[in-house]
């Protein structure tokens, strides 16, 4: 008799344990279809977000890709840069145009430029505008203005970051 | 998959003991009547007996057991009713009603006082006194005849253990109580009349107090001298009952075969005796069922039933087991459903998880894509939001020439838009006098202040003044300040 109740407890016990372990498969279960329609509906959010905005979120991206300008050669892109900077200051009645890379005190993907300019303050003004505007990947980080001898005009010490980025297929090719 | 062979080996050669422990068996009983051991079972109402054999033939000889049907066997023996004087009992006095110190004194009682039954412990039932002038008695109730212990073991080892043990008194008490519950509750007494024996059965308050057996020489239905001699027997009893009981008799009831004997007992007596009918529609057992069951050829199966709940033995740790017995059951049929259950929401559960895993398989690729997206989209934001805060040379050049004010000259400029930005001044301040130089002064920080609003406020004792230089109606006044850009 004592036998058959084991028997029966065993039964008891290992139906019971069936229960806690399906119990437990079912908790799993719902906690996974939770995650994968919590998932469903962040990417629902993500995409009609993305969809509203997109005009939004083009323009951002490409201001902020402008930042940085992808180069294949620093020194080539530092030459024509040059050129590009004085002719805009030319543009803006400039002189004395003067420009200077510190390479020792080149960063990963910036590298600090002095420009050195003569000209009226309104002049300098709507230079620096065009370089804010249309070069956003240089950024200004100090200017000095002093008076310069014998003249009325001054002179101006621009100090600029280039930031730049080597294009992936320049960066093979330095690397191959 | 080795494994998996075990495991079906295993279940194969156990599967007779899965399919006994699950398998409804039928309920016998068994019944000792003098020198027989009888094994019934119930057919309708009526109890049948499906094999009878000598017990003591049965208890000294092992070949007796083998020839018992293995059909009588193989079911439950849910009772056994012995002879009233194999059980004995016992009045004990205690104050408590708990019921582990009520079971252990009555068990050390036993014991000390029937030391030629060692396993008494095991086998006695007991009922507490309800009476208010007896609130301190237990009514203990135990095997007190050695036969009853070999009986018990001998049908244990033939796997036909007993569950329960009672006697013809205890199952006539209950049946009394059904069919006269106010006299039970009083003295009664009740002859239980056959043709060649009678039983008296004595009851006060309700429990059972003493029993008689009268054998007659001859045919009781037609001898004067048979009721005679259970008139004696009956007044003997009487006496007997009101020594014991210091109370009177109340009623006598008598149960027989033939109608007259009530009337034929009352004139013996010189008092009351009513007939007492349990047969309903007048079917009495036959002389050959009362011969061999005895006082149990009047029994129907629902008097033996457990739900008629009369008074026995259980041995105590089978009795302790088969308590467990509902609870089992409960936790199986109710483990299986919750299973069931359990399982199919599973089924379900697994279903649905498959449908969403689906669409998020397929949306898997393009959610990569936008949280790629989103991230890229942020650092963006991040970046251009710095960018915007930091002040523009082209704005802050603008806004210091803004708050210069016309006589106002500058010299020298140093502007830093690093981590800290700000601007340095040296300017010369033309004014006719001290007074306009400092109304200039203070219109200047005023401008620089209003302009500049969230750097620091400048005072006049931030602005370093320079050796003048007098001009012709005109004095330079050079200045140097500095201005934090916020």
């Amino acid at each position: 008799m004592n036998h058959m109740l084991t028997r029966k407890w065993i039964a008891v016990a290992i139906i019971w344990a069936g229960i806690l372990i399906i119990t437990y498969m079912n908790t799993q279960a719902i906690g996974q279809i939770r995650h994968h329609l919590t998932s469903a509906e962040i990417l629902e959010k993500d995409e009609a977000f993305l969809r509203a905005n997109f005009d939004k979120i083009t323009r951002d991206l490409e201001l902020h890709a402008a930042l940085n300008k992808p180069i294949d050669s620093l020194q080539i892109e530092l030459l024509s840069l040059e050129n590009r900077l004085e002719s805009l200051a030319e543009k803006e009645n400039l002189t004395d145009f003067d420009m200077d890379s510190d390479v020792a005190a080149q960063q990963a993907n910036r590298i600090p430029i002095e420009i050195y300019i003569v000209g009226d303050f309104k002049d300098i003004i709507f230079w620096l505008l065009t370089l804010e505007k249309d070069m956003t990947y240089l950024r200004i980080t100090g200017i000095q203005m002093a008076k310069k001898m014998g003249s009325e005009a001054h002179a101006y010490s621009v100090e600029l970051d280039f930031r730049f980025e080597i294009s992936t297929t320049a960066a093979q090719l330095t690397q191959g | 998959m080795d494994r998996y062979r075990r495991v079906a080996v295993f279940l194969l050669a156990n599967k007779g003991s899965s399919i006994r422990m699950f398998k409804k068996k039928n309920n016998g009983l068994t019944i000792v009547h003098n020198d027989t051991l009888l094994f019934l079972s119930a057919a309708g109402t009526a109890l049948q007996v499906d094999h009878s054999l000598s017990l003591t033939a049965f208890l000294e000889d092992d070949t007796q057991a083998a020839n018992i049907p293995p059909a009588v066997l193989n079911r439950i023996n849910r009772l056994l009713i012995v002879p009233d004087y194999w059980i004995g009992q016992a009045d004990l006095s205690l104050q408590s009603r708990k019921r582990s110190i009520v079971e252990a004194f009555v068990e050390r009682k036993l014991t000390a006082e029937h030391t030629d039954l060692p396993d008494i412990g095991l086998f006695y039932g007991y009922s507490l006194a309800t009476h208010p002038s007896e609130e301190d008695r237990i009514h203990t109730f135990f095997l007190q005849d050695p036969l009853a212990y070999k009986l018990y073991d001998k049908l244990q080892s033939i796997d036909a253990t007993p569950h329960d043990i009672t006697t013809p008194a205890y199952i006539w008490e209950k049946k009394l109580l059904k069919m006269e519950p106010d006299a039970i509750n009083t003295g009664v007494g009740l002859v239980q009349k056959h043709s060649l024996e009678s039983y008296l059965y004595f009851y006060h308050q309700g429990m059972f107090s003493f029993s008689r057996s009268i054998q007659f020489s001859t045919l009781s239905d037609e001898s004067a001298e048979a009721l005679q001699a259970l008139t004696y027997e009956i007044n003997q009893s009487v006496y007997l009952f009101s020594q014991k009981k210091k109370s009177e008799l109340e009623s006598i009831f008598i149960h027989s075969a033939r109608k007259e004997d009530a009337a034929d007992l009352a004139d013996n007596l010189g008092r009351e005796v009513r007939a007492l009918d349990v047969d309903g529609e007048g079917q009495e057992p036959s002389p050959e069922l009362e011969h061999s069951l005895g006082p149990c050829s009047v029994f129907s199966s629902q008097d033996v039933a457990p739900s008629a709940k009369f008074s026995g033995i259980a041995q105590k740790i089978h009795g302790r087991t088969r308590a467990w017995h509902p609870i089992q059951r409960a936790g199986i049929i109710i483990g299986v459903i919750l299973i069931l259950i359990l399982g199919g929401e599973y089924a379900y559960l697994v279903k649905w998880s498959k449908l969403t895993m689906t669409s998020d398989n397929i949306g898997w690729m393009a959610e990569q894509h936008h949280r790629e997206l989103m991230d890229l989209y942020n650092d963006s934001l991040n970046v251009l939001l710095q960018e915007t805060r930091a002040p523009t040379a082209s704005t802050t050049l603008l806004t210091l020439a803004g708050c210069l004010p016309i006589n106002v000259k500058v010299t020298e400029m140093k502007l830093s838009l690093t981590d800290a930005p700000m601007v340095v001044l040296a300017c010369i301040v033309r004014a006719e006098n001290m007074v306009v130089f400092r109304e200039t002064l203070t219109g200047l920080i005023d401008n620089l202040g209003n302009a500049f609003y969230k750097s620091p406020r400048l005072t006049k004792h931030d602005v370093v003044l320079g050796e003048t230089i007098a001009g012709e109606g005109y004095v330079d006044y050079p200045i140097r300040f500095q201005v934090r850009l916020l």
